[in-house]
């Protein structure tokens, strides 16, 4: 921009370029690393939009804002924002992809924020409701560390103790010392496990809280009595026990958060407003608004509002969010439209008929949630929970009463003690959340995002993929296959004036081959039928020939065809055979021409082919492959794949989906390719294997350990020797899932 | 060996203001954003 001689493309980059110099923001042409999107046009109005306000008058909103490819991306964004008058704080984010706005209403309101934002090339959404961070949890954890690393200090000074001999008023001040730290950590730090043992009694059920709430207690109480009474504690171990378990905990809470974060975004939306028409009168407002009877009017670039007949206008609608296919549909007076539809050409004026939730897009959403509402399965260690702790009582109790046969009660009760302590399962408890989230963080650095641990945990157990044809295997969006340059320049001039997915086909394709572009005059979009418009002094015009071909007719008839085709993704073939090497199963489900489907399959190297079946169709498919005892692995975008993503073990939405599919899919994949398949694989094999093994490992450990304490060998320093070796052993293994994942790829 | 009496509940009190700061500084937000705050520096 610097130095050099401005000259703009468009008006868009115009006003991109004086927002940027206006706010004397021009250093950010000296840093930037990748080239900013060019500006658009924003799809929907904010101005409709009012959030809350706070008690000084101002509003806050969070937005995602797509787009922001580097550093210097966030830095204009964020300081273009906050050199606009009325901005009274902005900032952005660029881990997450989300703004942070606070703004007086009065001087500036929404719409005009978000239009500078589109401006510069960002196109900023809304966010749904999101989980704030569980701080309380981050509190115990502090707590439970300070309280935990003292009472190891004061124990490591009491064990010294038996050896070098030690003033008994002094043990007496450590051990008061090292329950005073104790008690909150007991009572606060350790609360959440008291908190899911009750409720999992309440419900009649033995999760892995009980045998760890047991536990705590045991040696909290133990640790009051002894002290009382001047004899040994187990307070170390409990203090380890509990700031292990809690930094689990966090662990696995923050990796979960960030997956349903980047969920969250990926599902945001623009605001949807809606243009009525009252007589003459056209005022914007927002989709609740409308009522059946109105009359809207929508015009290139907007979302469809509402399910509504068209009453005069023609257009061309991209449904692809509805049906799953890419090629936009000709409508014309008479005909229906659907909510949530994207008029890519034309002008509609249209009755409204359904809103909200009675739109087909509504109805498909509300069904997808109901089916989403699972609920969850119990995990592996919840399930082995009761036989351990029944196991840990009877064995106790068997040792109490050998004990206080042969020895009395002053040896039998530091033994069942002991066998209490040390059947501890901290770290069968750990095994579980450390090994989840390292699972989801590897399964997240390749691309594929997750909602929960127990999902990634099931996708090791699919043997049957079924993959949607459209943006999935397929890049959703059309391509040029065959064409002359001389016919691709041509077109190229005419398609320049349209925003018609063929014409971004067709001026890739010349971008691409290097083309120069002849400036077309008098081009004309003729909505919904092609384009007319002259060309080196001749008069041409753009028509749909047979299906997939679009032909430029000059004067004397027909003078060359564009084919155009969704291609298969790059990396679409190599996954495919990468999953078949794996020994799944690989399907092809589409709603599209068989033809079309195995043209698509062949090159893929998928042989399973099912085309020509509707959205319910494609559930029921799934719902018979797992009648026959196979477990399915469903990947789509559109709302059209709601139902079978449900119905399936595991199911995958792709990135660019609706974002209803998002919210109801067990994981994303988050880029603009399907190979994060094969890392989530890979993440989830390597997850599950680890837990498997942490928990017979710290099986091996518990039944040694008990084993021992039986036997009268351990005491509290074999304790508090026993309990973090075999916790570090789970907490490596957890660690070491990264490498497996890279050793197998 | 008369000083750890005074010295031990010094040395917790001591910990324990600490302990206290991070409790602060966790319940304002300090940690809730590990990610921006070093990047956004860079361009300052």
């Amino acid at each position: 921009m610097e130095g050099a001689a401005d000259a703009f493309c468009c008006a868009g980059c115009e006003t991109a370029a004086a927002i940027i110099r206006g706010a004397g923001l021009e250093r950010y042409y000296q840093e930037r690393e990748a080239y900013a999107p060019r500006p658009g046009g924003l799809s929907a109005s904010w101005a409709g939009l009012t959030p809350d306000r706070a008690a000084d008058g101002s509003c806050e909103l969070r937005v995602a804002i797509d787009g922001l490819r580097c550093a210097s991306c966030v830095w204009v964004v964020e300081h273009v924002l906050q050199a606009t008058p009325g901005v009274t704080g902005a900032t952005v984010s660029y881990a997450t992809g989300r703004a942070w706005l606070r703004w007086d209403p009065d001087r500036v309101d929404l719409g005009a924020l978000a239009a500078r934002i589109g401006a510069l090339g960002y196109r900023p959404r809304l966010l749904g409701e999101e989980a704030r961070p569980d701080r309380t949890l981050l509190l115990r954890l502090g707590v439970a560390a300070f309280a935990a690393m003292n009472i190891m200090l004061l124990h490591a000074a009491i064990y010294a103790g038996w050896w070098s001999e030690m003033d008994p008023r002094f043990l007496a001040l450590f051990r008061w010392a090292a329950l005073v730290l104790a008690t909150p950590l007991a009572l606060w730090c350790a609360s959440p496990f008291f908190a899911g043992a009750f409720a999992a009694l309440r419900r009649g059920m033995l999760h892995m809280d009980v045998p760890l709430a047991l536990a705590v207690a045991i040696l909290y109480g133990h640790g009051v009595a002894a002290t009382l009474l001047r004899h040994e504690t187990y307070l170390d171990s409990l203090g380890m026990l509990v700031a292990l378990l809690l930094a689990g905990r966090f662990l696995e809470s923050r990796g979960r958060r960030r997956a349903a974060e980047a969920a969250v975004t990926l599902a945001a939306s623009a605001p949807v407003s809606a243009k009525r028409l009252t007589g003459e009168h056209l005022d914007i407002v927002p989709v609740a608004a409308l009522r059946a009877g109105d009359l809207i009017e929508v015009a290139t670039g907007d979302e469809v509002p509402a399910d509504a007949l068209v009453v005069h206008g023609r257009g061309a609608l991209r449904m692809a969010l509805v049906t799953g296919e890419a090629e936009p549909v000709a409508v014309g007076p008479g005909e229906r439209v659907l909510a949530g539809t994207v008029l890519v050409s034309g002008q509609l004026t249209a009755s409204v008929q359904a809103v909200g939730q009675g739109t087909l897009l509504g109805r498909m959403a509300a069904q997808l949630q109901a089916a989403a509402d699972r609920g969850t399965r119990p995990s592996s260690a919840d399930r082995i929970a009761p036989w351990f702790t029944a196991g840990t009582l009877i064995v106790a109790a068997i040792a109490f009463a050998g004990w206080l046969a042969f020895a009395g009660i002053g040896r039998a009760l530091p033994v069942t003690v002991a066998v209490l302590v040390v059947a501890c399962p901290c770290a069968l408890a750990l095994a579980q959340p450390l090994a989840a989230a390292a699972g989801l963080g590897a399964a997240a650095r390749r691309g594929l995002l997750f909602r929960s641990a127990d999902a990634l945990l099931e996708l090791r157990t699919v043997d049957t993929v079924a993959l949607d044809k459209t943006g999935t295997v397929t890049a959703g969006a059309l391509r040029v296959v065959e064409a002359s340059d001389e016919v691709l320049r041509i077109a190229a001039a005419l398609e320049r004036h349209s925003s018609h997915p063929i014409a971004r086909a067709v001026l890739a394709e010349t971008a691409a081959r290097g083309i120069p572009l002849p400036r077309a005059q008098a081009a004309q979009e003729q909505s919904g039928v092609g384009m007319d418009g002259i060309v080196d002094g001749r008069a041409w015009q753009l028509r749909a020939g047979d299906p997939g071909v679009v032909e430029l007719r000059g004067e004397r008839g027909v003078h060359g065809r564009i084919r155009l085709s969704d291609v298969v993704r790059a990396d679409a073939p190599a996954t495919v055979s990468a999953l078949r090497a794996r020994g799944l199963r690989v399907a092809l489900l589409t709603g599209d021409h068989p033809d079309v489907a195995a043209a698509i399959a062949r090159h893929a190297g998928i042989d399973e082919v099912v085309a020509r079946i509707d959205p319910e169709a494609k559930a029921a498919w799934v719902r018979r492959e797992r009648a026959l005892g196979r477990r399915v692995l469903f990947v789509g975008d559109g709302v059209n794949d709601g139902p079978a993503l449900a119905a399936a073990d595991v199911g995958i939405a792709m990135a660019g989906g609706a974002a209803s599919t998002v919210l109801v899919a067990d994981a994303v994949v988050s880029g603009e390719t399907i190979a994060p398949l094969l890392g989530g694989l890979r993440a989830a094999e390597a997850a599950a294997g680890t837990i498997v093994r942490s928990q017979r490992r710290s099986i091996a450990y518990n039944v040694l350990a008990v084993t021992a304490a039986v036997a009268g060998l351990v005491n509290p320093l074999v304790a508090a020797v026993l309990m973090p070796l075999s916790s570090g052993v789970v907490i490596w293994g957890a660690l070491r899932i990264e490498r497996l994942v890279r050793e197998v790829e | 060996m008369d000083a750890i009496v005074l010295l031990l509940p010094l040395a917790l009190l001591l910990g324990g203001l600490f302990a206290v700061l991070f409790l602060l500084a966790a319940a304002r937000g300090q940690f809730d954003d590990l990610d921006d705050p070093p990047e956004r520096m860079l361009h300052d």
